[in-house]
């Protein structure tokens, strides 16, 4: 067993979209290491304000994941709640590693439990990026975006608009400023996976955001 | 670089998993090729668009959460961190204990507390499945589809077999927790009832000594509770007890006594 590293490394996140944030090791994340047994034998409060420190400095990534995958508010906070106990539950599982990945992992499962409520027999189709992403990229046509108003609402409509799989990855990569590395652990994808399902997350955002600024045009 | 190379590059570039070389050459191909730059311009401009649509979640909802942990981890002891409130919590100390006497008179025939704490969680455990409707992660009749589910997922092989000859078809399996440890559940159904068997590897040695069968009522739920030398197993339904054993005893539980 590893030697045990106390406290939390703690410093400013920065920019989520900084390049420094992607590079795995230098990240300005914070970062909580406890052995396993060491866990194990904790009481409660100190259990408690172990996962307070280590998990809880990441809620603002999970609601926002959250939000983006359930597309409402209320039941973003639902699914946070239920994450929190999951991963309370399961904190003794978490040790040596990057708090901020396993948890958004345990959002992430937990939203697409809530979405598929409904719906088991889609949830047991897997998501293929060919059918859900449309065909390769086109050539970039930059000027056309570059050209649009910045609308808000229209963006926000045009990322409804994409399967929760691209949802998720923009959002890891843009908001929350992971590397392909931690999406591909977050996303249980290759990582390979993860920089092909961006191009293509990226190409269908902008194609509904040229063709929300054309129906708005009219 | 030429153009080319520069647009293969440059998804990853503005994702900033290029290594320093890399960056180095893009960057000055960026600087001046008319064609390639705006490209880059336009990554940004959505890029920072996107940053922008992130969504704040509400600030009450952290204490909303260690609200929720505390009552998880229950009792008056763990919520040193907010001096303000000690009165109160205090005052739900004192009413906690009570409360925890007369349910130890009331119950005090019934086992140890923390056996009784696993009942709870696991029939809670149960309720939940149903009542958020995720009762299956996996769902599927093929025992040879859900046993490599588990693959990976767990760090030990949890046995599902279907017994849907006698009456008991599989139905799925799902991964729940037990004692903060992650377990499996492997969903069964018999008529309209549903059956969660919960799966773990046992801690203690000694259950293999004492294989008996514990028989638990909790909420209206009935639980049956059996190790053997490799794993633990609860099995819970709104069953009668007399079908439940039947399923327990074809899952390789002890005989009742």
């Amino acid at each position: 067993m590893s030697k045990t590293r106390k406290g939390p490394k703690t410093s400013s996140t920065g920019d989520p979209d900084s390049r420094y944030d992607v590079r795995g090791n230098k990240s300005g994340q914070s970062e909580y290491r406890v052995t396993k047994r060491e866990l194990s034998k904790l009481s409660n409060p100190s259990r408690l304000s172990l996962f307070d420190q280590a998990i809880l400095p990441h809620l603002s990534a999970a609601y926002n994941l959250a939000r983006w995958l359930t597309g409402h508010d209320q039941d973003a906070q639902d699914v946070v709640q239920e994450a929190c106990l999951r991963a309370f539950r399961a904190f003794e599982g978490f040790y040596g590693v990057d708090g901020r990945a396993w948890f958004l992992t345990i959002v992430r499962n937990t939203a697409y439990t809530s979405l598929n409520k409904n719906e088991v027999t889609r949830a047991m189709t897997p998501f293929d990026e060919e059918i859900h992403g449309g065909t390769e990229p086109e050539t970039r046509d930059p000027v056309a975006i570059l050209r649009l108003s910045e609308n808000a609402k229209q963006l926000q409509t045009a990322m409804e608009n994409l399967p929760p799989q691209f949802r998720e990855a923009l959002v890891l990569r843009h908001q929350e400023g992971l590397s392909y590395q931690k999406i591909a652990e977050i996303a249980g994808i290759p990582q390979g996976t993860v920089m092909s399902r961006l191009a293509r997350a990226r190409a269908r955002l902008r194609k509904c955001l040229i063709d929300g600024e054309k129906e708005g045009g009219r | 670089m030429d153009c080319q190379g520069a647009q293969e590059l440059i998804d990853a570039y503005g994702d900033g998993e290029l290594d320093a070389g890399q960056n180095i050459e893009i960057k000055r191909h960026l600087q001046d090729c008319p064609a390639c730059s705006p490209i880059h311009e336009e990554q940004r401009a959505l890029a920072s668009r996107l940053r922008a649509a992130r969504f704040e979640g509400p600030p009450e909802l952290r204490e909303k959460v260690l609200d929720s942990l505390r009552a998880e981890v229950s009792g008056p002891r763990t919520i040193p961190f907010y001096p303000k409130q000690r009165a109160a919590i205090w005052a739900i100390a004192a009413v906690a204990l009570i409360g925890a006497f007369l349910a130890g008179v009331f119950v005090s025939k019934r086992g140890s507390s923390e056996s009784d704490l696993l009942t709870h969680e696991i029939v809670a455990s149960h309720v939940r499945s149903m009542m958020a409707n995720h009762l299956a992660d996996i769902v599927s009749t093929d025992q040879h589809t859900v046993k490599p589910w588990f693959d990976g997922k767990l760090d030990f092989a949890p046995p599902v077999v279907d017994f849907a000859t006698e009456g008991f078809p599989l139905t799925g399996g799902r991964l729940d927790y037990v004692k903060g440890r992650t377990a499996a559940a492997v969903v069964y159904r018999h008529e309209k009832h549903i059956i969660n068997l919960f799966i773990w590897p046992s801690r203690e040695r000694r259950a293999r000594f004492a294989p008996a069968l514990k028989v638990t009522v909790d909420n209206g739920y009935h639980l049956l509770q059996w190790s053997d030398a490799e794993m633990s197993y609860a099995a819970v339904s709104d069953l009668a007890v007399a079908d439940l054993s039947r399923f327990a005893q074809l899952a390789g539980a002890p005989a009742r006594n």
